[in-house]
């Protein structure tokens, strides 16, 4: 046996040493190089997964306030039309009032005018029959050239009144 | 590898067997005339050493022994395998030093490794915390087993080395050699990665738990085939070991045969297939250790 470890070079002097190396680089390795990559290496991806859902957050509120925002810009419409058809109906309301206020006054200005007019007429009649009572006591006066103080009134206001009735028809 | 080579004659050498021996012709780069003359200030002995040289290029089942310190021999896989560690933790300290929430480009390499790595780890383990905690063994021993094997294949690997007269001829020794064509370096690694495996089980769902898979008085087929999955836990060091340093050290002795065939060109497709052994070797043995180690720490395969 240790013939063919000596004829393959197998000592356990070297073999210790390059354990030892090994154990040497494996001590190295570690506290230098593996164990700080990998904390580096985790608190990266931490910070990654933190920056992921972060992202991700910001996107779901995002969306909330969106949907906040839509919601709220529907209500608006909707109070805005409620607002805008109230306004249409108390126009409404209040375009008739004025139609309905106009025709009253109307109306009433139709009323006062048509008495005027009948005011005036008769005026205007009474004037008429007073010439027409001058003009028919002139005519008699006339017709029997008699004395015009003679004339009998009781004759002329018959003849007035028939007049009257006359224009009455 | 194996296209120059240069006499270092201060270099000590103890001598040693060798398995394999191909004479061989080697015609220098234009690196070994540099170097010979930066080492010796002397310009015709460095175009005699550089033009050509005629000597015995031996391949070495075992690493060849450089120097000894005390009783410790040091040989040239193991100088290569110091290298590495050197160099590794050189770099280690570099990205330790710039570590950063956002990564610079050493890092980002780093980073790059260890979340492919950690990717193939979920998928075994399920999950991301298990994964992180046996990450470090799984990691060191791809990494250190990728780099040596890479280390293996620089051209001055081979190139550098010892010239001496052994038995009344040259022999050329490497002064530095693929960390993994030695049985010490990967039987070192295969016995680490096997005993990992049981320490971490044993860690993972307890001792009682742990060894009942391998020892269980339930009836007599299950006790037969517990002790035998507990010889194969031991097998697992020779064919952990064996599996890597065949692949490298074949890998080696391709490319000197086929640099011996033909010097200039052919070897250039070989060395990128030898750079895919390298990472492809240090991948198998890190997926096998991390495998057993998730079957040990599964607290259901132990029923």
């Amino acid at each position: 046996m240790s013939e063919l470890a000596s004829q393959l070079g197998i000592n356990w002097k070297l073999l210790v040493s390059q354990g030892v190396n090994f154990f040497v680089l494996l001590a190295a390795l570690t506290f230098l190089v593996w164990r700080p990559l990998l904390r580096v290496m985790r608190e990266r991806k931490e910070k990654i997964e933190e920056g992921l859902q972060d992202a991700t957050d910001a996107k779901q509120r995002l969306g909330e306030i969106d949907e906040v925002m839509r919601e709220r810009t529907l209500e608006a419409d909707r109070h805005a039309f409620a607002i805008i058809r109230g306004a249409e109906q108390k126009a409404e309301v209040r375009a008739t009032d004025i139609v309905h206020k106009a025709d009253a006054r109307a109306e009433e200005l139709r009323r006062a005018a048509l008495e005027v007019i009948a005011q005036r007429e008769r005026e205007e009649f009474g004037k008429f029959a007073d010439s027409a009572r001058s003009l028919v006591r002139a005519a008699l006066a006339k017709a029997i050239d008699a004395e015009p103080t003679k004339v009998d009134d009781k004759l002329i206001g018959e003849a007035v009144a028939y007049i009257r009735k006359q224009k009455a028809l | 590898m194996l296209q120059s080579s240069v006499a270092l004659p201060w270099f000590g050498h103890n001598g040693s067997s060798y398995s394999l021996c191909f004479a061989k012709v080697q015609f220098s780069s234009l690196f070994t005339i540099i170097l010979y003359f930066l080492v010796n200030v002397n310009i015709q002995k460095a175009l005699f050493f550089g033009m050509i040289v005629i000597f015995m290029t031996e391949i070495s089942i075992k690493a060849e022994e450089l120097f000894h310190i005390g009783s410790f021999p040091v040989t040239n896989s193991f100088l290569l395998s110091i290298i590495t560690l050197i160099a590794l933790l050189i770099v280690a300290v570099l990205v330790h030093k710039k570590i950063s929430i956002i990564p610079g480009k050493l890092q980002s390499i780093f980073e790059l490794l260890m979340e492919q790595l950690l990717g193939i780890m979920d998928s075994v383990f399920g999950n991301r915390h298990t994964s992180e905690r046996y990450f470090p063994l799984i990691a060191t021993v791809f990494l250190f087993i990728m780099i040596s094997n890479w280390f293996g294949l620089l051209p001055i690997v081979g190139a550098l080395g010892l010239n001496v007269i052994h038995d009344g001829h040259h022999t050329f020794v490497p002064l530095l050699r693929a960390p993994a064509a030695d049985l010490n370096f990967t039987i070192a690694l295969a016995i680490i990665a096997v005993f990992a495996v049981q320490f971490l089980g044993v860690l993972a769902i307890g001792f009682t738990k742990h060894f009942s898979k391998y020892f269980t008085l339930k009836n007599p087929i299950l006790t037969f085939v517990g002790l035998l999955e507990f010889i194969a836990e031991f097998v697992k060091i020779i064919s952990f070991s064996f599996r890597l340093f065949g692949n490298v050290f074949a890998g080696e002795v391709l490319l000197i045969i086929i640099g011996f065939l033909v010097p200039y060109g052919v070897p250039l497709p070989f060395l990128f297939l030898e750079v895919f052994v390298g990472f492809i070797q240090a991948f198998i043995f890190a997926m096998l250790t991390m495998v057993f180690v998730a079957m040990a720490v599964n607290e259901e395969s132990s029923h």
